[in-house]
C-alpha cells in the first residue's frame, strides 16, 4: 500500500450505445431478474449480444490507452474471451437452495415489516441537530393544513424506506493480462480509472497495473477508494474511521447510540460490502442480548433488524416485548414471518394449510420450535387473561 | 500541603523573587508558576479574606514550590533532593475525571469553562482573531485563555463532557474562538480532538440522510463480475516459456558453425 501511485486516464468509449434503464424499480430488481414470456427472452437474447459487444469495444479501448506498449509485445486479439452473461443476482441472506423462500424485496415482507415498523411522526420529524434558520409561519385553512399533514406523512414513510439488504459482495480476483516484459520497469503500481461523467459506479473500469507486469482489475477495496477520490460523496471518509472497530463498537453501543452507528454506516459503506453486514450484524446481536428493541422503532433499520432476528431464529425476545406490550397482530406477524423464511421448521409444517388464529398460531410456535417456552406461554396467557378482562370489563 | 505553603506565601507578605536566583531545575519546571505568582504576590496578601475568583485561585494554585520553603525557611532538608511536585498528576492520564472533581466544581461549577473570560485589549471591538498561543516556552501571557489558565484542563477524546462545552446544543457546531475565548493553538487543539472523539464513535453528530440509488446496487457488468476465462494451454506469450527450434533451423546453423563445435 506505501507504494501504490495513482494515475487517471480517461478512457473514451467507442461505442455509445443507447443506455436502456433497465434497472428502474422501487423493488430495487436487478438485471436478469425477468418474468417470463418470449418477448422477454428475445429481448434477453438482444442485451446479451449487446453486451458482448460492449465487452469487445470496452476492451478494445483499453488496449489503445495503455501506457505500456512494447512493439514486442503483440496483444492476443484471439485470446480474448467470448462474453457469457454471468449468475443471476440473488438477493436473499440465506444461502442454501430452497423452494420458493421470500426475500427481503418480496412485497407481503416488506408490508409486514412496515406494520411492525409503526409510524411515529413526532419521532421521525424529531429535532435534529443542524444548521439553525429563522422559523417560518404560514396561516393555513383546515383543509390545506390536511394536506399538509398528509404530505408530512408521505415524507415519512419514504424516509422510513429500509436500505437493502443483500448478500455479501464475491472478492475480485481476475488478471487480464501477464506482461512479464514489463516487469520492474516502474517501482510502484499504477492504477488507472475510468473518470467518465456517465457510468454508475458498479460498471466503473478500475484496473491496477502491478509492478511485475501484470493487469488485474482492482479489488473491492481499490474501487472504493477511487470512487472516494474522483466521485466523493457526502459523509464518506476516505479510510475507515477507527468507531468500526469491534473494540471501539463496543462502547458505542454501552452508550445506546446504535442507530447512530447504523447512520454512518450507511453513508461509509456499499450495502454488500463486508464491513456494512458486520457492523449491521452486531449491532443487531447487541440489541437483541440487551433486550432494547425499541430503540431502532419508527427508523428505517428496523425492518432489517427484524429480517435479522428471524432469520438467525434471535427474535423471542422481541415477540416477548410485542406480548407485553398486547401488540398482537406483531406478534402474529413475527410468526408469519418466522414460517415464511424457515418453511421446513415444525412450526410453519404444522401451520401450513390451516387457517389459525393469531393466538393459535403464536401457541403453535410456542409448542414446537421456541427456545424459551415458559416464558412466551406466560407472556401469552397474561395477554390473554388482560384482553378477556377488558372484553368482560 | 497546598494550604500550608499558600499560607507561607502570605506571611512573606508577597516578597518578590527573582526565578534566575533558583537552581536551573526548579526554574524549569516551575518558571511558569513563579512569574505568575510574582506578579500577583502583592494582591493575594488584600484577598485572603474576600471569595477568591476563578482566575486567581488557578495561578494561587500552581504551588510555591516546596524547594523555596525549605531553602529559605526550613534549614533541616537543605540537603535533601527537591521533590518533583507535578500540579497536574494524576488527571495527565484520565483528564475527564477532574470533571468529577470537587476542585473543577468549585472553580467552574455546572458553567462552561470559558464563562465570564474576558480578553484585554484596545477599544470596544475585539480584535477579530484570537492570539496565537498563551504560553511561548516557559512564559506564560497574562491573562491566558481559558485552555490555558487551568493546566488540569486537558482536552482529549475521551473527556466528552469537557468537549461538548465546545459544541453548539442546537447546531451541532463548534463555538468560534470569539465566544469562547481559546487561542488560536487551542482552538485547533479543541477541533483536532472533537474531529477524533467523532471517529471513534464517543461524540454523535448528525449524519447527512444516505438515499439510495438502484443503479448504485450490484450488477452483472464486466466491470466488477469477473469473466470467464478459457483454460490456457500455451503461455501467455509464445516467448515467455523456452522455446525449442525446429529440427531445420537447428541443422542449419550446425552446419553453418561446424568448424567451432566442440564435439
Amino acid at each position: 500500500m506505501d507504494h501504490v501511485k495513482v494515475k487517471t486516464l480517461v478512457i473514451h468509449r467507442w461505442f455509445d450505445e443507447r443506455r436502456t434503464d433497465q434497472r428502474v424499480s422501487h423493488q430495487w430488481r436487478v438485471k436478469g431478474e425477468r418474468e417470463g414470456g418470449r418477448e422477454r427472452e428475445r429481448e434477453g437474447e438482444r442485451g446479451r449480444e449487446r453486451e458482448r459487444e460492449r465487452t469487445m469495444s470496452t476492451m478494445s479501448t483499453m488496449m489503445v490507452c495503455r501506457l505500456f506498449r512494447a512493439a514486442s509485445c503483440p496483444f492476443p486479439f484471439t485470446a480474448w474471451p467470448v462474453c457469457v452473461q454471468g449468475p443471476r443476482h440473488d438477493s436473499m441472506m440465506c444461502t442454501e437452495s430452497r423452494p420458493a423462500v421470500s426475500s427481503f424485496d418480496d412485497p407481503e415482507v416488506q408490508k409486514v415489516l412496515m406494520s411492525m415498523t409503526t409510524l411515529n411522526v413526532e419521532h421521525i420529524f424529531r429535532p435534529v441537530k443542524q444548521a439553525l434558520q429563522p422559523p417560518t409561519y404560514k396561516v393555513m385553512t383546515d383543509k390545506q393544513l390536511q394536506e399538509a399533514h398528509e404530505k408530512a406523512i408521505e415524507k415519512a414513510k419514504e424516509l422510513l424506506t429500509p436500505p437493502p439488504v443483500l448478500p455479501e459482495r464475491q472478492p475480485i480476483d481476475e488478471v487480464l493480462s501477464h506482461d512479464k516484459c514489463i516487469a520492474g520497469l516502474e517501482a510502484s503500481k499504477y492504477i488507472f480509472t475510468d473518470i467518465s461523467s456517465k457510468i454508475s459506479e458498479r460498471e466503473r473500469l478500475i484496473v491496477v497495473r502491478e509492478v511485475d507486469g501484470t493487469l488485474r482489475k482492482a479489488t473491492w477495496e481499490e474501487r472504493d477508494r477511487m470512487m472516494q477520490i474522483y466521485f466523493p460523496r457526502e459523509g464518506r471518509q476516505l479510510k475507515r474511521p477507527p468507531l468500526f472497530n469491534d473494540e471501539h463498537l463496543q462502547e458505542i453501543f454501552s452508550q445506546e447510540n446504535h442507530e447512530h452507528v447504523l447512520n454512518l454506516c450507511q453513508t461509509q459503506f456499499e450495502p454488500d460490502s463486508p464491513d456494512y453486514i458486520r457492523v449491521h450484524k452486531r449491532c443487531y446481536e447487541d440489541l437483541a442480548e440487551r433486550g432494547k428493541h425499541d430503540l431502532l422503532k419508527s427508523t428505517r433499520y428496523f425492518p432489517g433488524f427484524v429480517w435479522h432476528l428471524v432469520l438467525t431464529k434471535q427474535f423471542e425476545g422481541l415477540l416477548f416485548k410485542f406480548l407485553q406490550d398486547q401488540a398482537i397482530e406483531e406478534a402474529a406477524n413475527l410468526i408469519w414471518l418466522f414460517n415464511r423464511l424457515h418453511p421446513e421448521s415444525r412450526s410453519s409444517v404444522e401451520a401450513s394449510g390451516k387457517a389459525l388464529s393469531k393466538v393459535e398460531l403464536i401457541q403453535n410456535f410456542a409448542q414446537t420450535d421456541a427456545q424459551n417456552v415458559g416464558k412466551i406461554d406466560l407472556a401469552l396467557q397474561a395477554y390473554l387473561v388482560t384482553t378477556k378482562d377488558y372484553v368482560e370489563a | 500541603m497546598m494550604g500550608e505553603a499558600v499560607r507561607m506565601e502570605l506571611e512573606l507578605g508577597g516578597s518578590s523573587f527573582r526565578a534566575r536566583s533558583l537552581a536551573p531545575a526548579v526554574m524549569a519546571l516551575f518558571s511558569r508558576a513563579l512569574r505568575t505568582c510574582s506578579k500577583v504576590s502583592v494582591q493575594i496578601a488584600s484577598t485572603v479574606d474576600t471569595p477568591v475568583k476563578p482566575l486567581l485561585w488557578a495561578l494561587q494554585t500552581r504551588q510555591v514550590p516546596v524547594l523555596w520553603c525549605s531553602r529559605y525557611l526550613c534549614s533541616s532538608n537543605a540537603e535533601a533532593p527537591p521533590e518533583e511536585f507535578d500540579p497536574v498528576g494524576r488527571y495527565r492520564e484520565k483528564p475527564w475525571e477532574y470533571l468529577e472533581s470537587e476542585e473543577y466544581m468549585s472553580r467552574y461549577g455546572t458553567m462552561p469553562i470559558f464563562t465570564g473570560y474576558r480578553r484585554n485589549h484596545k477599544g470596544l471591538i475585539p480584535p477579530q482573531r484570537p492570539r496565537k498561543t498563551c504560553i511561548r516556552g516557559a512564559k506564560i501571557s497574562g491573562n491566558p485563555c481559558p485552555a490555558c489558565r487551568d493546566p488540569k484542563i486537558i482536552f482529549h477524546p475521551k473527556n466528552v463532557k469537557l468537549l461538548q462545552q465546545f459544541i453548539c446544543l442546537y447546531s451541532g457546531q463548534v463555538y468560534d474562538p470569539s465566544i469562547t475565548g481559546l487561542c488560536a493553538k487551542r482552538q485547533k487543539e479543541v477541533l483536532k480532538v472533537i474531529q477524533e472523539a467523532k471517529d471513534y464513535g464517543l461524540l454523535t453528530f448528525t449524519v447527512p440522510f444516505m438515499v439510495f440509488n438502484p443503479s448504485d446496487l450490484p450488477s452483472d457488468h464486466i466491470a466488477t463480475r469477473p469473466l470467464p476465462m478459457p483454460p490456457r494451454e500455451h503461455p501467455w506469450y509464445s516467448w515467455y516459456d523456452p522455446i525449442e527450434p525446429s529440427a531445420d533451423e537447428l541443422a542449419k546453423y550446425r552446419r553453418m558453425f561446424r568448424k567451432y563445435l566442440k564435439e
